[in-house]
């Protein structure tokens, strides 16, 4: 019995006291990412080597609580990032007498997105779809041009205010302006952060043959840090290399144009779902002629991709061992719901069908210029609309059957 | 022990009262009641992430915490309201414990009551300082220890009214035949409700930074201690509203004990499902329609996340009430016969 009760004291105790020792508010190296790249080289880093990375990241962009904006010669960085901002959103949480608050990304997002950004905080195991990973700086929801272009800080801002329906993301429009964009503004930065953590792991598995090789020759504690700055220099492209697509963003935002007259009218939406159900759009394949989602398909998102081999499963435990989570299937959006989590204005799916998802297996629908020939079978603006239209017009059918050919009346009839 | 007895004020019946005095019971009463909104108050502060919104201690912004004006806090951002309110209510609270501990001295025969009375002191004055050190220290976890004593003080103070009251002088002390199962279910629904608490305030304060098992065993844990309270309160409900009881107020007390556990549950799914969205096994159903969008600060995410911990409070200090209750009366077993001997006091 006293041993009992020790044991159940001593256990209270230790959940008490080791949360306090898990206070350190430290950003993680991205174990899983070197992981990955280690067994595609078949190189291994030595400790000297892994640490080295992390003292450069900690040289440029400072650490959890001071954050840093490195300068590069090349790029204006401070037109890229706000530090201010940047400090309203790190460090720990306050706030001051006017209502000025602190701490703004730990008190909001860390919970599920992770100090790091890595998507893995501490309620991250829970949530299904998974927090978004910021650290490769791709992001779903876009309005720019092509999978890889990062989005503009309007599109991450909508994102914030309008959340995302059918998700653990909430949104955030109860919160002050400037909140918000101190969260933009941390959001940008821990993907910068973390894509040129990438980007350095592949340069150091790339480069350093010998395990006494490093990538640069110099002793963070102890030299100067205009030495240390000038032995980094050789570096900084990798900088560049990461942040000009993001301060290029906002000039590859690609417009909607304008809706057409009677754009929701039964005609488009009988258009719209041949085209759905048709070779070219091909939306049927994954989403079910009828929209339900409900196709046989087994994918994953490219974020798992990078550590789960759904031809070798077992090889997943390596990463898990080391914090990845557990990989889960990415669901095809069950379109009859109305839930669109990337915004259910006909505006957003127009940008969702145009963009595709990225990230994901949603492809991006295959669009022809103004001037093609008529023989080519690719799509139109008007065709996007017709299939908004009929998107629109599923997901306000609820569970009604909608097959047929003149879908618009197979529901009427209802 | 004085034995100067009294008579029931109410004349009702002719119980001889072992030296109750009024006053150390409405005194009782009167922090209980103050330290209620308190608790819940600071379930707010936890809520809106509060906790630093005056970042000194004792002092308010340089103020001393009476003399801040009123019309800055009263009128300004909302966490400093929380907070400075918070504190305003721990000091009240304070001072009638002070006042607890007078009235004890001078009014309560029972020299037992005097150490009880001054550990109620002692207890506010730790609890004080642990939130004052929380504020010095940015410590949350300071946070989440400060946050499951202030449900321990209610529950103490819970007893303490119990302990005043004129029911507990009408008992007369029965020795019968222990039935340890069923005092032991009564003190467990106590320890279970407490844990309960416990490990709300960790899930409550997890620190941002800590790993996903520490939250996945968290989570899990209060799972699991949601049933077994589920089943030791109902078992012990069960117990007061059909058992030989010969008091009608335990019967009353059994479905109260009920209702309490329900409505827990049903705001802790509400709790998680408004912060964290539907859990993954239903997360692919219709179900999820019904509350698509979370909103982050949310006014019905805040009412319920702190309605379920204030009703936690209440279900602990009910569990309170009722142990120390049936550990006076039944100080043998639930079974009729040492109840025979009680004389029963109206309602
Ligand atoms: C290769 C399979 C595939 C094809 C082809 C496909 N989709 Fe999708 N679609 C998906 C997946 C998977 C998702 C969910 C992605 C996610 O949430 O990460 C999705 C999501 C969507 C969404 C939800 C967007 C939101 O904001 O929630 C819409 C609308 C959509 N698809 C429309 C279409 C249309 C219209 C087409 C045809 C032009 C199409 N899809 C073709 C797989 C596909």
């Amino acid at each position: 019995m006293r041993r009992a009760i020790e044991f159940g004291v001593g256990l209270t105790l230790l959940l008490m006291l080791g949360g306090c020792g898990m206070s350190r508010y430290d950003f993680e190296p991205n174990r899983v990412y070197l992981r990955s790249q280690e067994n595609i080289t078949r190189v291994e880093l030595s400790p000297v080597q892994q640490q080295d990375i992390q003292d450069i990241l900690e040289f440029w962009f400072g650490t959890a609580d001071e954050p840093r904006i490195p300068s590069l010669v090349d790029i204006p960085m401070d037109d890229l990032l706000d530090l201010e901002l940047l400090h309203a959103a790190a460090g720990p949480v306050g706030s001051e007498e006017d209502g000025t608050n602190f701490g703004v990304y730990r008190r909001n997002c860390a919970v599920c997105h992770g100090i790091t950004g890595d998507g893995i905080g501490p309620a991250g195991a829970f949530l299904n779809p998974y927090a978004r990973d910021f650290r490769r700086g791709l992001f779903k929801y876009t309005s720019t041009l092509g999978p890889m272009t990062p989005p503009t800080d309007q599109d991450l801002r909508l994102l914030l205010e309008r959340g995302m329906p059918g998700t653990s993301m909430p949104s955030y429009r109860l919160l002050a302006d400037r909140d918000l964009d101190a969260l933009v503004q941390y959001v940008k930065y821990l993907a910068i952060r973390g894509s040129v953590e990438r980007a350095l792991i592949v340069e150091s598995v790339d480069e350093l043959i010998d395990a006494e090789d490093r990538l640069v020759d110099v002793a963070f504690d102890q030299d100067s840090p205009e030495r240390i700055a000038k032995a980094l220099t050789e570096l900084t492209p990798l900088i560049s290399f990461v942040a000009r697509p993001w301060l290029e963003a906002s000039s590859r935002v690609v417009e909607v144009p304008p809706r057409p007259a009677d754009w929701d009218s039964p005609e488009a939406i009988d258009r719209g779902r041949a085209l759905f159900v048709g070779q070219v759009a091909n939306c049927a394949t994954c989403h079910g002629n009828d929209g339900r989602g409900d196709v046989e398909t087994v994918d994953y998102d490219d974020w798992t991709k990078e550590y789960f081999d759904p031809q070798n499963p077992r090889r997943v435990r390596e990463y898990l061992a080391l914090g990845a989570l557990k990989p889960r299937e990415i669901v095809t959006r069950n379109l009859r719901w109305g839930i669109f989590q990337g915004g259910s204005e006909p505006e957003d799916l127009y940008q969702r069908i145009y963009h595709g998802i990225p990230g994901t297996p949603m492809p991006a629908a295959p669009m022809k210029d103004a001037d093609a020939p008529a023989t080519d079978l690719r799509l139109v603006s008007d065709d996007l609309w017709d299939l908004v239209a009929y998107v629109l017009f599923l997901s306000k059918s609820g569970d009604a059957v909608v097959d047929g050919s003149g879908a618009s009346e197979s529901l009427s009839g209802e | 022990m004085n034995e100067k007895a009294s008579r029931s004020t109410t004349g009702k019946d002719e119980v001889l009262l072992d030296g109750y005095r009024p006053w150390p019971h409405r005194w009782a009463l009167l922090v209980a009641w103050t330290t209620f909104p308190l608790i819940w108050v600071g379930g707010l502060v936890t809520t809106y992430d509060a906790g630093m919104a005056v970042p000194d201690w004792p002092g308010t912004f340089g103020y001393n915490l009476f003399l801040y004006p009123w019309q800055t806090w009263l009128f300004g951002p909302w966490d400093l309201f929380l907070e400075h309110k918070h504190r305003l209510l721990a000091s009240l609270v304070g001072f009638l414990t002070i006042g607890l501990v007078i009235v004890v001295y001078r009014q309560d025969q029972r020299r037992w009551m005097r150490p009880l009375a001054v550990w109620a002191l002692v207890a506010v004055i730790a609890q004080g300082g642990l939130g004052g050190a929380r504020v010095l220290l940015v410590e949350r976890q300071l946070a989440m220890l400060h946050g499951s004593i202030g449900p321990g003080f209610f529950a103490y103070c819970v007893a303490l009214c119990v302990v005043t009251s004129r029911w507990w002088h009408q008992q007369k002390a029965t020795p019968g035949d222990a039935n340890g199962f069923q005092r032991v279910s009564v003190l467990a629904v106590v320890v279970l409700a407490y844990i309960q608490l416990v490990l709300g305030a960790l899930l409550r304060h997890v620190p941002e930074a800590a790993s996903t098992m520490y939250f996945e065993v968290a989570v899990w844990s209060h799972l699991i201690g949601a049933g077994l309270l589920l089943g030791t309160a109902s078992f012990v409900a069960i117990l007061m509203i059909r058992g030989p009881v010969g008091d009608a107020s335990f019967r009353w007390l059994g479905w109260v004990l009920l209702l309490l556990v329900g409505a827990q549950i049903a705001f802790g799914c509400a709790t998680w499902v408004m912060k964290y969205h539907w859990p993954t096994f239903v997360v692919q159903t219709p179900i999820t329609r019904i509350y698509a969008l979370i909103e982050a600060q949310g006014m019905l995410q805040s009412v319920i996340a702190t309605a379920h911990a204030a009703n936690g409070s209440l279900l602990l200090g009910v569990a309170v009430l009722l142990a120390v209750r049936v550990l006076r009366v039944y100080r043998g077993s639930l079974d009729p016969k040492p109840l025979a001997a009680v004389a029963a006091p109206a309602g």
